[in-house]
Formats: structure tokens, sequence, C-alpha cells
């Protein structure tokens, strides 16, 4: 065995579509690692996921990774209509790419997931299919939507079940990540969000080892699922959505005045990666899909 | 050669879910009979609650484990026959897209309503709808009750009603006046509700294994829940409870998303609101929030958000859906149920 170059190790990324966001995460979601989005319910995890496993298809020139894309879900259902349609919006603007009867949405392979004990040995079917696909356009992409359902309801609250659920969580990302490196896949994993409650400030306050403030909606929450698999993953991103009241200058017939507005104000940002440093970027869904927003 | 028996093998799979695709419905559990497991055991499975192969093939092990009278052997033995009928295979997303063209859609009985939410309340996933009191939920839950009835053409879903009371707000005699409105036969309709009064929160969950036994006799449209969370506010008192609170709810919501996905039937559940009392947030977030926390949130697909407006009109809000964009609409409540505001 012998140890590789470094100097030939470089990690394809795979865009999300939108050039702010890329920038934001040095081109896209990194080849060869678990990324975990957490987020709580309605910011947009959903619909990153479903962006991603088309933008996948798009030629390498152009960030993708020419490749198909499986999608573990585990929340029902499926949002089938949605992705309907970002394909159409998908297919308009990257026309060129495809042949014209081409539908992007055959080579999204979609499986949903009712446990954890599910997931493994859906895992373990995984090898060989993806194996299979390498003659056709072979899968480089994994999003597992969400991981946070399967674990949180199936186990009660005593030291065995939530040590079985440790474990669980460490047989998931390790085949994960062996998947990931023998067939330099990207995986993108969802994740929920916990409410905080409790003083935030003192000696009694509330501190989960390092992890940072993460603020939503006026709340203080922080990512489902605890330490354990906080180690489990490689990078996270956090989405956060808040109403935000604004000033808007208006122009009317007597004269100008100005109202307070409730926007929604939605950010990504990046909790931790390996080759990330801390940043946060501002961005809104449209029909066409997420987008970044440059202020 | 390893890659041409596996090539055979996706084959032999994909013909196997053609085969499937003959069939509509789920596998009620009697078919495993077909396959050497004793007719006793079946019964066993079926007092559990397992009445269909889906269930037992996505149960996780432990779950069967805990029946009473199947040994470990039997329950190896129960999950191999389970996961042959039901195929564990990858299908490709517009393979299941054609598929799921068929989706039903129930009409509110309001066409502005109908509108936002893109055809009406949508089958197979859960949709929670919260408000303050007077907001109109129940009368809507009344009125889906005598829609889901109605025939496909004319936005209904031609099924019977389930209606799971925790308030103990269920009026039959509304639901005749809401018949006559869409010309339907008073009795039939009262006939094809299936109602259950739930006293606490481990009765409710028990309620839906009934649920899933009288689901594959005969075909069921809509279940309603009113309201999932008034009986979790009075067994569950507390700061120190809340975790225990949270792991009830949790596993009742994930055994609604089975029922939903299994039977393909509409989940409508009813949820309180609780004021927040912060006087410092006057225009930062909203005043009133759903209980439930963020378990009820991950769990509902679709939430809409019902407020009073003038005399008997209400607004209704989507605040959270994977297809749907936000968008309010008017809605008034007449005698008939929920109908269109007339100007």
């Amino acid at each position: 065995m012998t140890p590789q170059s470094l100097l030939q190790l470089t990690s394809q990324k795979c865009t999300t579509g939108c050039p702010i966001l890329d920038r934001l995460l040095y081109g896209g979601i990194p080849c060869d690692s678990i990324t975990e989005i957490v987020a709580e319910s309605g910011s947009g995890k959903t619909q990153i996921c479903l962006q991603l496993s088309l933008h996948a298809q798009l030629p390498v020139s152009h960030g993708g990774l020419a490749a198909s894309s499986l999608y573990l879900h585990t929340e029902f259902p499926f949002p089938f209509r949605r992705l309907h349609q970002l394909c159409l919006s998908f297919r308009s603007s990257n026309a060129h790419h495809f042949p014209v009867n081409d539908n992007p949405c055959d080579r999204i392979f979609v499986q949903s997931v009712h446990t954890a004990d599910h997931l493994l040995e859906i895992m373990s079917k995984t090898d060989p299919f993806i194996e299979n696909s390498k003659n056709q356009v072979p899968v480089r992409l994994i999003v597992i939507d969400s991981i946070a359902a399967l674990f949180r309801s199936d186990f009660d609250n005593t030291p065995v079940e939530l040590k079985r659920r440790s474990s669980l969580f460490f047989e998931i990302s390790s085949k994960l990540k062996a998947l990931a490196k023998r067939f330099n896949l990207a995986v993108l994993v969802t994740n929920q969000v916990v409410d905080l409650v409790g003083p935030n400030e003192g000696i009694n306050g509330l501190r989960i080892g390092n992890l940072v403030c993460l603020h939503t909606s006026g709340r203080r929450v922080c990512p489902a699922l605890g330490l354990a698999w906080a180690n489990c993953v490689n990078s996270r991103l956090f989405l956060s959505r808040n109403e935000e009241v604004i000033r808007e200058e208006n122009e009317k017939s007597n004269g100008q005045s100005c109202d307070f507005v409730k926007k929604k104000m939605r950010k990504l940002y990046v909790v931790f990666a390996p080759h990330l440093p801390e940043s946060s970027c501002e961005f809104e869904i449209t029909r066409e899909g997420v987008f970044g927003v440059e202020r | 050669m390893e890659q041409q028996r596996n090539q055979r093998t996706v084959q032999q799979q994909q013909q196997q879910e053609e085969l499937e695709e003959m069939h509509h419905g789920p596998f009620p559990v009697e078919q495993l009979q077909e396959l050497g497991i004793a007719s006793l055991d079946v019964k066993k499975l079926k007092d559990a609650g397992l009445c269909t192969v889906e269930s037992i093939a996505y149960a996780p092990r432990k779950d069967l484990l805990q029946i009473k009278g199947i040994s470990e052997a039997k329950v190896d033995k129960i999950m191999e026959a389970a996961s042959k009928l039901v195929p564990l295979g990858f299908t490709s997303a517009s393979q299941l897209h054609a598929q799921r063209l068929e989706i039903i859609q129930i009409t509110s009985g309001s066409s502005e309503l109908d509108k936002i939410l893109e055809g009406g309340i949508e089958t197979g996933s859960i949709t929670e709808i919260y408000g303050e009191f007077r907001s109109g939920k129940t009368q809507l839950c009344h009125t889906l009750c005598v829609t889901c009835q109605l025939p496909l053409d004319q936005g209904g879903g031609e099924g019977k009603a389930m209606y799971i009371d925790a308030e103990g707000t269920f009026r039959p005699q509304r639901l005749l006046q809401i018949a006559e409105r869409f010309g339907l036969n008073g009795a039939d309709v009262l006939e094809n509700v299936a109602y259950a009064r739930a006293y606490n929160t481990d009765h409710q969950s028990r309620l839906l294994l009934e649920a899933a036994s009288m689901m594959v006799e005969t075909r069921f449209a809509l279940m309603i829940v009113d309201s999932a969370t008034a009986l979790y506010r009075t067994d569950f008192t507390g700061r120190g409870e809340l975790s225990a609170r949270q792991m009830h709810l949790a596993k009742f919501l994930r055994s609604l998303q089975k029922l939903a996905d299994e039977f393909g039937v509409a989940v409508v559940i009813t949820n309180q609101v609780v004021a927040q009392v912060d006087g410092s947030a006057i225009f930062a977030g909203p005043q009133i929030k759903p209980i439930g926390g963020n378990i009820m949130a991950h769990a509902s697909t679709t939430r809409l958000a019902l407020r009073k407006g003038r005399a008997e009109e209400r607004i209704c809000k989507v605040i959270s859906s994977p297809c749907l964009a936000e968008a309010e609409a008017r809605f008034q409540i007449s005698p008939g149920g929920v109908s269109d505001v007339k100007d």
C-alpha cells in the first residue's frame, strides 16, 4: 500500500446552481465527504437538495458531476410537484447540455426510508447499484433528507436506547464515508433542530461542547441528534429564517412616505467545514429555485 | 461475470416491479400465509396493528420482537417473507412521478382556498391547520368529511372519512346541513364517517392501530384528528415532562405518516396555538404560534394558519409547504360549510 501523493488529491465540487452560493462554498458541495444542512422546518433544506440533484447532472466543465443522484427521503411524501417545477426551469436554462426529449428526472433515483435499520439495509444494496450505474450515467451524489426523522421517534430517552442510537450514527456514517471514498461521491444529509430552553449565560448557562449559538425565527436552536452525530459529518451548513422589519421608501402622490414592511430574511451560514472560513450569505427561494442575494 | 449477474438481478427486480405495478393498494397481511407463515402468527400480527405486508417490511425488528408469542426465529422468517412481497429496489423520479400523477386532491368547499392549495387537500400527506379558537378549524374539518365522499370529478375523494375527536366538538347535525348543500343523502354521509372519541394520549395512539385494520378493508379518503395536541397539554405538564411529551408526540405523528403513506389517505390535523407574551416583541415575530415545537413542524407536510376576518369571513394562509407558494385566501363559513366569500 503506497501513500497517495497529495499533489494529485483535488476534491471535485458539485455546483449548487447559484454563483453566489458557490462562491460562499468555494465551488459547491465537495465530493468524498459528508455535508450536513441543519435548519428548522420550512427553511429550504429540501429545496437545496432537489436543486443539487438536478445540477449534479451538468457536465464537469460547468461545475456539475455529469452524474445521476440517489435521493433517500424519510419524510413523506416526496415533493414530486416541486421537483417537476424545478426540472422545467433547469431544462430551459441549460437546454444546450441536454438532448430535446431528455428528462433530468430520469437520473434521480428516489427511495423512501422508514427506519434506521431500513437505511442500513438500503446502503448495503447501493454498493451493487452504484457499481452497475457506471455503465450508464454513474451515481455521484447521495442525498438523505432527512436523517433526523429516522431517529427522533423510534428511540426512548433512556441511556440504553441513546447508546444504541449513537452506535447507529457511527455505523451509518462510516458506511456513507466508505461509499463516498470508494466511488468518489458527494453526500448531502439534512438535519432538524431542537430548541434550547434555559438561560444561556453564566455558570448554569447551556453550553453543548463548542457548538456556536444558532438563531432562527427569534429562537435559540441547536442541531438535533447531539454531539455524536456532529462528529460524524465533515461540514455543517445552517439555514436560518427570520422575519425582519425594514423601512421601505414609497413614493406616493402626496410626497414620500415610508412603510414598515415585514420581510422574510433567509441566511446560509457555514458552521464548520475543513475547507471553509466561517461566513454567511443571504438567499431567497423563488419558483426557479434557491438563489443567493447580493446586498 | 459479476457484473452480468448483477445486471440480471436488476432486470429481475425490474420485472418484479412491473408485476407489482399491476397490483393497486397495499398487500393485506393474509398474503404472507401463501409464503408459509402460520395463520395464528398472522392473526397475532394483525392484533398488533400490522395489517399490511408493507407495514411489516418497514417495521424495525425490535417492534416485531415485542409482539407476544412470536419468537426470534419466527420474526426472521416473517421479515424474509415480507421483503419478498415488497420489493425494495430503486426507481427513478420520473417513473414515480408518473405513478404519483394520480394523487387525488380533496376540495375544501371554497374555490379560492382550493386555488392557493393548487387543487385541494392532498392525499398521502399530513396537513396541519392551526389557529385561535373560532377561526374555523372544526368547520373546515366537517366540510372535508363531506367533500371527501364526493365523486372524483366533483373534486372529492370517493372514500370514507375517519374522525378522531379529542375535544368533543363533533356535530353530526352539521354534517347533515353540509350534505344538503352538495346534494348528498344525509343518512349515507353519516354512515360513511367513522367517529371515535379519544380520552387520553395513549388512547389516541391506540386508535391508530384500529384505524389501520379498518383501512385495509374499505377505502378511506380522509382522516381527521381534531385536535392532535389538545390531550398533550393536559397529560403532560411542566418542563420536566417536556421530553416525554415530545417523544410521545413524535411516535404518534410517525404512525400518522405511515398511515398516510401506506393507504394514500389525506391526514388533516388541527393544532392549538399559544400566545407569546413578550412585551418587546411587537414587530419581531408572530404573536401567536402553534404548539408542538419542532417535532410538529417537521412532521406536517403542509401548514395552514387560519384567522378570523370580518363577520363570517375567515382568512387562510399557507405557512409552509414544499410545493406551494405562501399565499392567502379568504373564505366564508355558511350553513353549507366552508364556501367562497359572497361579495
